[in-house]
């Protein structure tokens, strides 16, 4: 490897780095937006998504990798998605089966506070 | 000792060359496969977490109750973490022995800086000062399952990170490649508490 090529890719790094401290920042300042609950994970995952791809693209060297590992890589990608989605029908046709209110739910925690002042 | 010995005792000293089918180097390809299943071992938990997600109430009420700037403090010491392992790869490459067991000593600590905060100022609070523990609701259930496999996984990273860190001085000698193996572990390890973050702190 010449010096040129080292002294790009050691600034590649830190840019990389950079980018990933200021994406963490923003994924806290969005969540600081009082945006719907849905935007708001759109926009965190998002930012998520961004950041992994800069974390496998440059420092897991991805963007040089060969076919055979990004076959590797991409079936499970794949499968990932294929098996939270195949979730979603169950999420959407029976959103009310499974669901429990704030009320109940503070209602089913335990009352440590209350006995301690017992 | 005969030139014989020496030439021997060199030969087992050094990697065996790699096997390269399809320009992949067999190490590489392993840890990449390794990868393949810890995707899917995830994409388990995380369904486990979708499904319940409906109940956006309790996880609401969840998220609320943990602190968001732990959360974020312990991403931060990832990354730097990840660009610290970087740096002990560039080292590997060029052979900088003493840099390299530097980084890899760094990367270690953050891990388990990373793993004290976890257990010290979360895990504790919430299980004896709170009475929040895994069977306290679904939330919980998810985030102590997640974050526990998470844990496991970095102190699973923290050891190997050590033990390279003390043959420092014949990996950096020979080039070895085994850094940058294990660096593809903790950059993927970095990877699951990137998307980690905000599904439980920030899911609000």
């Amino acid at each position: 490897m010449s010096d040129a090529h080292e002294h790009k890719s050691e600034l590649t790094y830190t840019q990389v780095f950079i980018a990933l401290i200021v994406l963490t920042v923003l994924t806290v300042g969005a969540s600081l937006i009082p945006f719907p609950r849905t935007v708001s994970l759109v926009v965190a995952l998002g930012i998520a998504g961004l950041k992994a791809s800069l974390v496998a693209l440059y420092f897991m060297h991805l963007r040089f990798a060969v076919k055979p590992i990004y076959v590797t890589v991409g079936f499970p990608l794949m499968l990932m998605i294929i098996a939270v989605m195949a979730l979603m029908p169950d999420v959407a046709i029976n959103p009310d089966n499974a669901r429990i209110t704030i009320e109940q739910a503070k209602a089913s925690e335990p009352h440590h506070e209350e006995s301690a002042e017992h | 000792m005969s030139h014989a010995a020496t030439a021997d005792t060199h030969a087992h000293d050094a990697e065996a060359p790699s096997f390269r089918p399809y320009g992949v180097d067999m190490g590489t390809f392993g840890m990449w496969l390794f990868l393949a299943s810890e995707i899917m071992f995830f994409t388990g938990l995380l369904g486990a977490y979708t499904t319940p997600e409906i109940e956006k109430d309790v996880f609401a009420l969840g998220a609320n109750s943990l602190d968001w700037w732990i959360g974020a403090l312990n991403t931060l010491i990832l990354i730097v973490s990840s660009f610290t392992m970087v740096q002990a790869c560039v080292a590997c490459e060029k052979g900088n022995a003493a840099t390299l067991r530097k980084m890899l000593f760094i990367t270690a600590g953050l891990g388990m800086l990373f793993l004290c905060i976890k257990v010290g100022l979360e895990y504790y609070p919430k299980i004896y000062l709170h009475g929040h523990g895994p069977s306290h609701s679904l939330f919980f259930s998810c985030y102590y399952g997640l974050t526990g496999a998470h844990g496991v996984h970095v102190f699973g990273g923290v050891i190997p990170l050590v033990v390279l860190a003390l043959q420092s001085n014949r990996l950096a000698e020979l080039r070895s490649r085994r850094v940058e193996t294990l660096g593809l572990y903790w950059h993927f390890v970095d990877v699951v508490w990137i998307f980690l973050f905000p599904l439980l702190y920030l899911a609000q």
